[in-house]
């Protein structure tokens, strides 16, 4: 399936409003579909709420790996590609430490 | 009852004291007419801009009436005017040509997209920025933008001035608002209601995860900005109620983060930035365990 970043949030692809219109699609046909090709149209978009609202989320529900095989980015640039890992690991590491609580908890 | 407020010869946010000390007269004092007197100001940085300009449009929402006494240096008075302040406040001269290494003095209600690329191709005329530079400078307004739209709760949404430093290749970024400050927003979570010092406030703001939102998760905005900040070895100042801290990361205090409690509180949020146009400024987003994309 492709995503249009430009098209879906127009120029505006800022605020955690913005990206959840994109986590909305990618959530709604998640099983569906076997491959997204997400869109950035060359746009900076230099936000961490937006990037953690449409992608951040989906590392709470799902591993890295299948992030790695359903996801694929276009056109997005460099330092958009740097703000988006960044803020993947950063929920890998708090879905680790939940689950690591609730290991402890109901140990 | 008249006031007459005699403006430092610098309003900078070293003089912050100075400043606020004013900036709460003005907001405080129960008067008819409130006279700003900036004859003797003779340098203004985005923080000083900000300050001044936010009051000054505080107390005319009070149904003050406000008048301003220009600085008597005529270059000053050109800054002035150049930089929006006669604009905003629809003076005389106000169609003074902005100077095209300033970014208009602006109040804004909501997230402007456009100000944000304006002031990317405005800087992108005066400095060579790296693409770490204008990708952080992008990350930093919207983020702070939306931290003001999303937390302040200011009733004139917020204030951003931003100044370019060929010379030098800095830039100097402020953005202000009048609300409830940092402490007065975490305090309404749970989690946080015992807080009880705005510098204690501020310092958890800067952590990763910590928010305000009940909503939704978040809290990553301060926390990169800081980081960016770091590698970036720039300065960055938060000043909220009777807090104000100080990160200072160029490259001789390294690391640098000073604490004060000021003595006239600040009804609101001011983060100034500081930032080196010709450095690389995306190397923090870098993990060591690699790209995942």
């Amino acid at each position: 399936m492709k995503i249009s970043i430009a098209k879906i949030c127009k120029k505006m692809a800022v605020t955690r409003d913005d990206g959840e219109k994109i986590n909305k699609v990618l959530s709604e046909k998640w099983d569906d579909e076997t491959v997204f090709d997400i869109d950035f149209n060359n746009i900076l978009v230099a936000s961490v709420s937006f990037m953690d609202e449409a992608f951040g989320k989906l590392a709470m529900q799902h591993t890295k790996k299948d992030l790695q095989k359903k996801l694929k980015f276009q056109n997005i640039l460099d330092y958009d590609r740097a703000l988006l890992n960044d803020i993947l690991y950063s929920r890998l590491r708090q879905k680790e430490l939940r689950e690591d609580g609730t290991s402890v908890r109901n140990g | 009852m008249d006031l007459q407020l005699q403006y430092p010869k610098l309003q900078t946010i070293t003089f912050s004291n100075q400043l606020l000390k004013l900036c709460h007269e003005a907001r405080t004092t129960e008067n008819t007419k409130t006279l700003f007197d900036l004859s003797r100001t003779e340098f203004f940085t985005p923080f000083g801009i900000i300050l001044l300009s936010g009051t000054i449009a505080e107390c005319l929402a009070q149904k003050k009436l406000c008048t301003v006494r220009k600085p008597q240096k005529a270059l000053t008075k050109k800054f002035l005017s150049g930089i929006g302040f006669n604009k905003f406040f629809k003076m005389k001269n106000g169609d003074q040509k902005i100077e095209s290494r300033n970014v208009q003095l602006r109040r804004l209600n909501s997230i402007d997209y456009l100000f944000t690329d304006q002031i990317l191709e405005v800087f992108g005329d005066s400095l060579r920025m790296s693409e770490g530079v204008v990708g952080s400078l992008k990350m930093a307004l919207n983020e702070l933008m939306t931290n003001a739209f999303d937390h302040s709760e200011s009733e004139r949404g917020c204030y951003v001035c931003a100044q370019s430093y060929p010379a030098t290749k800095k830039i100097r970024l402020c953005i202000a608002d009048f609300g409830v400050g940092i402490l007065g927003s975490l305090r309404k979570i749970n989690k946080y209601n015992s807080l009880d010092s705005d510098n204690e406030a501020i310092m958890l703001a800067v952590q990763e995860g910590v928010t305000s939102r009940t909503d939704r998760e978040g809290g990553y905005g301060l926390n990169h900005i800081n980081r960016f900040i770091e590698v970036n070895e720039g300065k960055m100042h938060i000043l909220s109620g009777n807090g104000k801290i100080f990160w200072n990361y160029s490259s001789n205090k390294k690391g640098k983060e000073t604490k004060q409690t000021v003595l006239y509180p600040f009804g609101g949020t001011v983060i100034n930035l500081l930032m080196n146009a010709d450095r690389e400024g995306f190397y923090f987003l870098k993990s060591d365990e690699g790209g995942i994309f």
